[in-house]
């Protein structure tokens, strides 16, 4: 059976001949992302909303340090503008453009990942709040485990993107992503673009509410 | 062989990227706003909940359909992120159900 043949089958098989298998592969991994995190957090909904004596936002703010995780907001939206970027200078074929808005993407990662770092040691050396116990007297230890939980996930996926990251970054100064195809700097993109989303709803659960 | 991907947009690449840095200083701008609601409605939580849910899915609307193009791509992908929603609200369905009527687990 000649490719063409096979390729004519696999087309009347799936009827989703216009999709990249692997960019159909990425998406059904978000999906899978997106349910992994939607239990996360509705767990942590349910035991918030059955607690009854869940500490407030009053009492959050004195152990949280909400200016320093703002800024860290600020960094990875900052860093989703720099992945788009960096995807617009791979369509116009722009080498140096792309090479240079993703180091800034994995400058702003680390950057990310560091006062992550600094806040859990912060929290847990300092104010007393880990997993199993919380600082705030008279209110429910899973604050503590519901807040490392679902934040250490998420920033285990900001390592695993900048991971990720070093590698395209290495493949894009060897000019592996040139305008006809790169389609890997996309799928890049894609994920940590939804890391930054996972955030976005987390920065307000966690901290603001 | 195969095909090389087709470009998400027909759009002039200066048009996409004053879009792109637009959304950017829309999302920081929202994030600023949302940081100062808990202060703003102190006291009053179901207000605090609202506003700050309506911001947090403003802002993942903007990237899901502009930075992951959701608005300009295959329709399958944005199925493949509303099965998974949709499955995770039968999920929560069933877990609120059994915490508040006190049954196991289903």
């Amino acid at each position: 059976m000649t490719e063409a043949t096979m390729g004519a089958a696999a087309q009347q098989t799936t009827g989703m001949s216009d999709l990249p298998p692997r960019k159909l592969g990425v998406w059904l991994f978000l999906g899978s992302e997106i349910v992994f995190f939607s239990a996360l957090i509705f767990t942590y909904i349910l035991l918030r909303i059955t607690s009854p004596n869940w500490p407030t936002f009053a009492q959050t703010s004195e152990v949280l340090n909400i200016p320093v995780t703002a800024v860290n907001t600020f960094l990875l939206i900052l860093s989703s503008v720099a992945v788009v970027l960096a995807l617009e200078a791979a369509h116009r074929g722009s080498r140096r453009g792309l090479v240079g808005w993703l180091t800034a993407t994995l400058i702003l990662g680390m950057t990310f990942l560091s006062i992550q770092a600094y806040e859990y040691n912060q929290l847990i050396n300092v104010e007393g709040l880990t997993l199993t116990k919380t600082p705030i007297k008279g209110t429910d230890p899973c604050f503590g485990t519901t807040f490392f939980t679902m934040t250490g996930f998420h920033g285990l996926h900001v390592l695993g993107g900048v991971l990720t990251l070093v590698i395209v970054l290495v493949k894009a100064r060897r000019g592996l992503y040139p305008k006809e195809n790169h389609l890997g700097v996309e799928l890049f993109g894609l994920y940590w673009h939804f890391v930054d989303v996972v955030w976005i709803i987390l920065f307000v659960l966690a901290y603001l509410m | 062989m195969a095909q090389p991907p087709k470009s998400d947009s027909t759009e002039p690449t200066g048009g996409r990227l004053r879009t792109y840095v637009a959304i950017g200083v829309v999302l920081a701008v929202l994030t600023a706003v949302e940081i100062r609601i808990p202060y703003w409605f102190a006291g009053d939580q179901p207000l605090i909940v609202t506003w700050l849910l309506i911001g947090a899915m403003v802002k993942a609307g903007f990237v899901m359909l502009y930075y992951m193009h959701l608005k300009f791509d295959n329709r399958v992908y944005s199925g493949i992120v509303l099965l998974a929603l949709v499955l995770m609200g039968v999920f929560l369905t069933l877990l609120v159900f059994a915490t508040m009527t006190g049954s196991p687990a289903v």
